[in-house]
């Protein structure tokens, strides 16, 4: 098998509506940042792939129209209909086969051209779910509450990681949101669907980002600093909430056990530097903590609390600031490939983790985590 | 030429497609025993007998057939809930109201429903179910789940 390395990312700003901005436009942007920051130019490149939503553009096979915009003409271009890390989990497999040595990877979504909570209510299937109008939002509502009552964990616990993903994001050049809140301010914000309050929820996010992958001859060619791929997994959890054991990601924890045991992690709090996870909702990050092995079960608010997954812990989650800053649907989880790698490369600028060399990216899909992908980086 | 920032910055827009869905003979089974029966039916997994409810042909946890079916319910317990505080549209109540997942008697899985935003649909509490008059064969022929003396803890 191919060594595969990451060896460029870039990632359009972000805002709440860019309407300046074509989804072809900002596909155009990220892959030729990324393409730059690789020193390897769109001729170079075997395949293409993409993830976008066919609900968010308002148009079927949306990729036909947006394939010259990602330099995707006469190469071989695929899409996924997920979150761009499964794309470049497909993108990783393609170079580690032999058959390609080069890809450019791009996920992108205006979700301020509709309303998203219409569209993810469009997830629901149309018999027991969405009569009923069950969306993201409310999916996530029931999980938060599942979660808390199972292991006693209190709404401050979930208020404190919008404190820190938030004061994180302060310090990132391409979050929406840099603005720091305090306790008291998520906990005083309207309640949106109880449990979750506002601050609590990320935020609705236009945006795009792409990375470069290329196999072990070319990334040492053009770069002495590339975030290696050593692991990667995903998996899927049963359709409907009812039949999930909702107070755990399972499908993180398998995703996450897969990459691990590619990557040879066997301890990941003492052996990531750093993870970069898709926290839709505050819940969310705490019940990653323990399906991606940082803690025991029930013990995600004892960790957070004692700092260890904060700036300057032993292992910082999210030192972009995560989804709650910025949530381009669906490059969200592309995103957290593109800050680890920028870290493990010594390239994270105000964000740099300290020495990190080995870190987890991470995405959620579907409706209350039902699906999750991971992808290990190292130097 | 220099391109100025345009006036029409936004096309306003709408798709519109109707749909036909159909049931198929699990759902299609369990719908018509909510409309014409005003009962609950779950399905039974041929292979690790869970009792499913709303019922599909296989099993989501072990992949079996599902063939039979039995009645549940109408009691349930809250397993979760959440307040919706603000109407929507397609909402199948007007705001506030709750969102429940709720565990029928005799059923292995949790089933999500709607209930009115009352301080005694909280978890362990006992619901039942209130059924409209005029049924079309939806998850909506029952209107909410509504507590039933017993009370839960949180």
């Amino acid at each position: 098998m191919e060594d595969v390395g990451v060896v460029g990312w870039a990632q359009t700003r972000y805002g709440r509506a860019l309407v300046d901005e074509t989804p072809q436009s900002l596909i155009y942007s990220a892959v030729t940042g990324a393409l730059d920051s690789s020193g390897l130019s769109i001729g170079d490149i075997d395949a293409v792939i993409d993830a976008g939503s066919d609900f968010l553009d308002g148009r079927g096979i949306s990729s036909c129209v947006t394939v010259d915009a990602m330099g995707a003409q006469f190469k071989e271009e695929s899409k996924v209909a997920g979150d761009g890390l499964l794309a470049a989990i497909y993108a990783y497999m393609r170079i580690a086969s032999g058959l390609f040595s080069s890809a450019v990877v791009v996920a992108y979504g205006k979700s301020s051209e509709s309303s998203i909570r219409k569209q993810t209510r469009t997830m629901a299937e149309p018999f027991y779910l969405r009569s009923l109008g069950l969306d993201a939002l409310s999916a996530g509502a029931l999980q938060a509450r599942s979660f808390m009552r199972q292991y006693g964990i209190g709404p401050d616990a979930c208020a404190a990681v919008a404190v820190k993903n938030r004061l994180a994001g302060v310090k990132n050049p391409h979050a929406q949101l840099r603005k720091e809140v305090t306790l008291e301010q998520v906990e005083r914000s309207p309640e949106i669907m109880s449990p979750i309050r506002k601050l609590e929820a990320c935020p609705i996010t236009d945006g795009a980002c792409a990375v470069v992958m290329a196999e072990g001859g070319i990334a040492r060619s053009i770069s002495a600093r590339t975030a290696w791929v050593t692991g990667i997994g995903h998996s899927a959890d049963a359709y409907s909430p009812g039949v999930r054991d909702l107070h755990r990601a399972a499908s993180a924890k398998r995703a996450a056990l897969s990459a691990y045991k590619m990557a040879g992690v066997n301890d990941p709090l003492s052996e990531l530097d750093l993870l970069e996870v898709s926290e839709f909702y505050t819940y969310q990050e705490l019940m990653l903590y323990e399906a991606l092995g940082l803690c025991g079960e029930g013990e995600s608010a004892d960790i957070l609390k004692a700092g260890v997954t904060g700036p300057g812990g032993r292992t910082p989650v999210n030192p972009s600031g995560g989804v709650l800053c910025a949530n381009p649907l669906v490059a969200t989880g592309l995103v957290r490939l593109a800050e680890a790698s920028a870290q493990v490369s010594g390239r994270a600028g105000d964000l740099q983790v300290e020495g990190a060399r080995k870190a987890l990216a991470h995405a959620g899909g579907g409706l209350a985590m039902q699906t999750a992908a991971c992808i290990v980086v190292e130097r | 030429m220099e391109i100025k920032q345009p006036k029409l910055v936004c096309l306003e827009g709408e798709n519109k497609c109707p749909y036909r869905w159909s049931t198929g003979e699990m759902v299609g089974a369990f719908l018509t025993a909510l409309r014409d029966h005003q009962k609950i039916m779950g399905g039974v997994c041929t292979g690790c007998g869970a009792v499913i409810v709303p019922p599909s042909s296989y099993c989501e946890t072990c992949s079996s057939p599902v063939e039979e079916m039995r009645e549940v319910g109408p009691r349930g317990v809250v397993m979760s809930w959440a307040r919706v505080p603000e109407p929507f549209i397609d909402a199948p109540l007007p705001a506030p109201f709750r969102y429940v997942l709720v565990r029928l008697a005799g059923s292995d899985t949790s089933m999500v429903h709607v209930a009115p935003d009352d301080d005694n649909v909280r978890v362990g509490a006992i619901l039942i179910p209130e059924f409209r008059e005029e049924r079309r064969g939806s998850i909506t022929d029952i209107k909410w789940f509504v507590p039933e003396g017993s009370q839960g803890d949180g």
